[in-house]
């Protein structure tokens, strides 16, 4: 089963190397090793993520990508690196948007301005949430949920990768659209908060759907409901918060590309054209469905639009919460 | 399970499984005896090379750089007191001191043969109570971890040769540095002074180095001694080989180490930095001649070193059963099944037999490989003991430097760092220990994080620590031994005031 993944995802790669080192070389770039800054600790899920993604540039470019993890300060310290970096195209970022969205409203904010200092290149991959409880909690829907807590304000809790963070959020988020009390219990990281879950420490977690899917296939958790805009593939019976009447409720994290303001232009076409190319491949959207998580390709200048509509959001709710006073 | 292992074996044991396993064990070896290169990154700079491997092979390859810098760990904190990570902070202790008695060989062959004892029982461990023992680790909620860190910062709290108060004094020290960063509920930060270098704590390594490396050669140098002269220490073959009576002592602490490392090393998150504190702490309070300790005792080394790897062999039981990362370095582990398509679940056992079995058999081969790895290289290590210290302390300093500065390649690190080697300096001149502050700095947030944590869950309400049996029991122990020390110290007094 595996070795056969494998099997089709080299064979496609080798393919996109052919079609793509025509293109690409003719810019004259890139012509030495580029390195691709991820901001969090190897291992990590944006880690996976990037590297995947590295590899396949790498074949594309003919030039090696390397990966370097310079993590701190919830990725506002590898960003940070990379704004200081010659924007030459030969220093990328890949993150999650949140050193994006959150760079405004973080406490401390960071020390760069993003709508300065980056330009998007594109988004590569996203996971939706999903308001996920254990199987044995009775609970079947969403609104039975929603029902207990709003009859006992605070008994229900959800616990969170720390506060701050795009899953807390998202969980104050239905705490606003719903107009129930829910208690947000933070963790260190995504793997202590799961492991909370799971053993029963909490009652719910709003958590991406790379992290929880293998717990869900195995019947421990189950989804109660999902921020997607349509029903997942991998989860039919799951219903979306706009069916159940929160369409504001909506938060997709995402993964993308960066580069330093000031790139040439040239360079951000080369970059967003072999980052298309390898986002939508075969090869690639196939890896991304082992891990549970959906490829989400847009070019720059509509990513830029999400990441602004995004950014005001968490801003807004931001200012309701008092994180961090 | 007995055929399990046998596919497990069946499965390293090819050409590419072994060789693996090898290079894993000697790039570990080398970047633990490198104080500061941590486990962690050692296997970050690795892991590309696992991209073309097949995932059994990337993990016993990773797993062999993890235990590699187990074993190497302890090499730096015996011949220079310099330790790279929390287990080895405790091996400085006596290891040190037995490496200027001119026992440095012996000493890193006692934790050499610690740490495979260590190791190869607690796989024993992680194959037959796998399934019981993670069910034990998802019991155990804040409630219970709470009660348990506090049990083992308070029986620790003696592991220092001075005063009872001159410890805490310490421990609160190492407490408040241990504040410093986001506050995990509310994403606070605290202490950080609007500096982002700080948000995200100050890192163990890098005092670790400081208070134990740059204060000793401070004090070295600041005391007048010759510094010129190299010390004349017997680098034999045969100065390597404990005596009868070293192996008596050590014998049974590495039992010991190795029971308590295991239980400890199961639960997610606390593992291997409580185990080596608790299992050096257990030996001073059962020992029956204590202020040996801290002055070369065998029996500290041992069991603190036996604890440390039989943690980190079992702190792949959650990882690899739950699909959990108890560490960063677990994590990286986890991230690797990732990259090679695998995704990381409570059923990666179930559905990979092969690979989790393979895992298993590789862990007991690089054992093995480190064990021969390391013996002959002790003889290389204390020879180093050999430059004069004119030479010698530049080239650790430079190694401090370095491994202040990899921990998150900040240069801020490195000032910290050479700071706080001059708090140590003046903490030492007032006798005011420094392995305390450790202590503090690691035991203390992990306790506050998860006393806020149960009370927040409990909403405030403190009985949930008594209505707990585990933590009832945790509790009720470290009131114990308060009493005990307290009861202890009093008596010594009495003895004293009637010789007089």
């Amino acid at each position: 089963m595996l070795a056969r993944y494998f099997l089709k995802y080299a064979k496609y790669s080798s393919l996109a190397l052919v079609a793509l080192a025509g293109s690409a070389t003719a810019e004259g770039y890139p012509e030495r090793v580029v390195r691709m800054v991820v901001p969090f600790a190897a291992g990590g899920g944006t880690d996976v993520l990037g590297r995947a993604f590295a590899k396949e540039l790498t074949e594309a470019f003919g030039q090696n990508v390397i990966v370097e993890n310079i993590g701190g300060a919830a990725g506002f310290i590898g960003t940070q690196d990379v704004v200081r970096s010659d924007a030459d195209g030969y220093t990328l970022l890949f993150a999650p948007t949140a050193p994006y969205t959150m760079a405004e409203h973080a406490t401390p904010p960071a020390t760069y301005d993003p709508a300065e200092d980056l330009i998007p290149v594109a988004r590569i991959a996203a996971q939706p949430i999903l308001f996920s409880v254990r199987s044995d909690s009775g609970f079947d829907t969403l609104a039975d949920f929603l029902a207990v807590a709003k009859d006992d304000p605070g008994y229900l809790s959800f616990s969170s990768s720390g506060a701050g963070g795009e899953m807390h959020l998202t969980g104050e988020k239905l705490k606003q659209a719903s107009g129930v009390d829910l208690l947000h219990v933070g963790y260190r990281g995504g793997g202590p908060a799961i492991l909370a879950l799971v053993s029963g420490e909490v009652d719910m977690m709003p958590v991406v759907t790379g992290s929880i899917m293998a717990y869900i296939q195995d019947g421990s958790v189950k989804a109660l409901a999902t921020t997607a805009p349509e029903r997942l593939e991998k989860l039919p019976d799951v219903p979306t918060m706009t069916e159940l009447g929160y369409p504001e409720v909506d938060h997709i994290p995402s993964w993308g590309v960066f580069v330093p303001a000031g790139t040439p232009d040239e360079v951000v076409a080369v970059l967003q054209e072999v980052s298309e190319k390898t986002a939508t491949s075969v090869a690639f959207v196939e890896y991304l469905d082992t891990l549970s998580i959906s490829p989400a390709y847009l070019p720059g200048a509509d990513f830029l639009e999400v990441l602004k509509v995004q950014a005001d959001g968490f801003g807004e709710l931001m200012s309701t919460l008092d994180l961090g006073q | 399970m007995l055929a399990n292992l046998l596919q497990g074996f069946d499965v390293v044991l090819t050409v590419s499984t072994l060789f693996a396993c090898f290079i894993g064990a000697l790039m570990g070896t080398f970047i633990g005896v490198l104080p500061g290169i941590g486990t962690l990154a050692g296997m970050s700079l690795l892991l590309p090379l696992t991209f073309t491997q097949t995932p059994v092979d990337a993990i016993v390859m990773l797993s062999g750089i993890y235990f590699g810098t187990m074993y190497g760990g302890s090499t730096a904190a015996i011949l220079l007191n310099l330790p790279g990570s929390e287990p080895s902070a405790v091996v400085c202790l006596d290891g040190y001191p037995m490496s200027q008695q001119g026992r440095a060989g012996v000493a890193l062959t006692l934790t050499t043969l610690a740490s495979f004892v260590g190791g190869c029982s607690a796989i024993l461990l992680v194959m037959a109570f796998a399934k019981p023992l993670v069910s034990v680790a998802l019991s155990f909620s804040s409630v219970e971890y709470f009660s348990l860190i506090l049990l083992a910062l308070i029986a620790s709290s003696t592991i220092a040769a001075s005063s009872i108060t001159r410890s805490l004094v310490m421990i609160i020290f190492g407490l408040l540095i241990g504040l410093v960063g986001i506050e995990v509920q509310t994403g606070y930060p605290r202490f950080t002074f609007g500096s982002e270098s700080l948000l995200d704590g100050v890192s163990m390594v890098v005092v670790a180095l400081g208070l134990f490396g740059v204060t000793e050669i401070l004090w070295k140098f600041a005391d007048g001694g010759d510094t010129r002269r190299s010390p004349s220490i017997d680098v034999s073959w045969r100065s390597m080989i404990p005596t009868r009576q070293d192996w008596r002592e050590a014998a049974r602490p590495i039992g010991r180490g190795t029971g308590l490392g295991s239980l400890i090393g199961i639960l997610p998150g606390a593992g291997a930095a409580i185990s080596s504190f608790v299992a050096y702490a257990v030996e001073k309070k059962i020992s029956k001649n204590p202020s040996k300790f801290g002055k070369g005792a065998v029996e500290g080394i041992s069991s603190a070193e036996a604890a440390n790897n039989a943690a980190a062999q079992a702190a792949f039981i959650p990882t690899l059963a739950l699909g959990i990362p108890g560490s960063a370095t677990m994590a990286l582990i986890l991230g690797t099944l990732m990259i090679h398509g695998i995704q990381p679940g409570p059923r990666v056992i179930s559905n990979n037999p092969d690979l989790f079995w393979g895992v298993i058999a590789g862990f007991w081969v690089g054992n093995v490989i480190l064990i021969f790895l390391n013996l002959p290289l002790i003889g290389l290590w204390i020879r180093l003991l050999k430059v004069p210290y004119t030479i010698l302390y530049q080239i650790i300093l430079f190694f401090i430097c370095f491994g202040a500065y990899s921990v998150s390649r900040n240069v801020f690190d490195v000032l910290l760092c050479i700071g706080f080697g001059f708090v140590g300096y003046c903490a030492r001149r007032m006798d005011l220990p420094a392995a305390p502050v450790l202590l503090g700095m690691v035991l203390g947030p992990m306790a506050e994080e998860h006393l806020r944590r149960a009370l927040l869950l409990g909403r405030g309400d403190y009985t949930i620590f008594l209505t707990s049996p585990v933590s009832l029991v945790c509790l009720v122990l470290a009131l114990g031994t308060v009493a005990l020390s307290i009861y202890q110290a009093h008596k010594h007094r009495r003895m004293q005031l009637k010789t007089q």
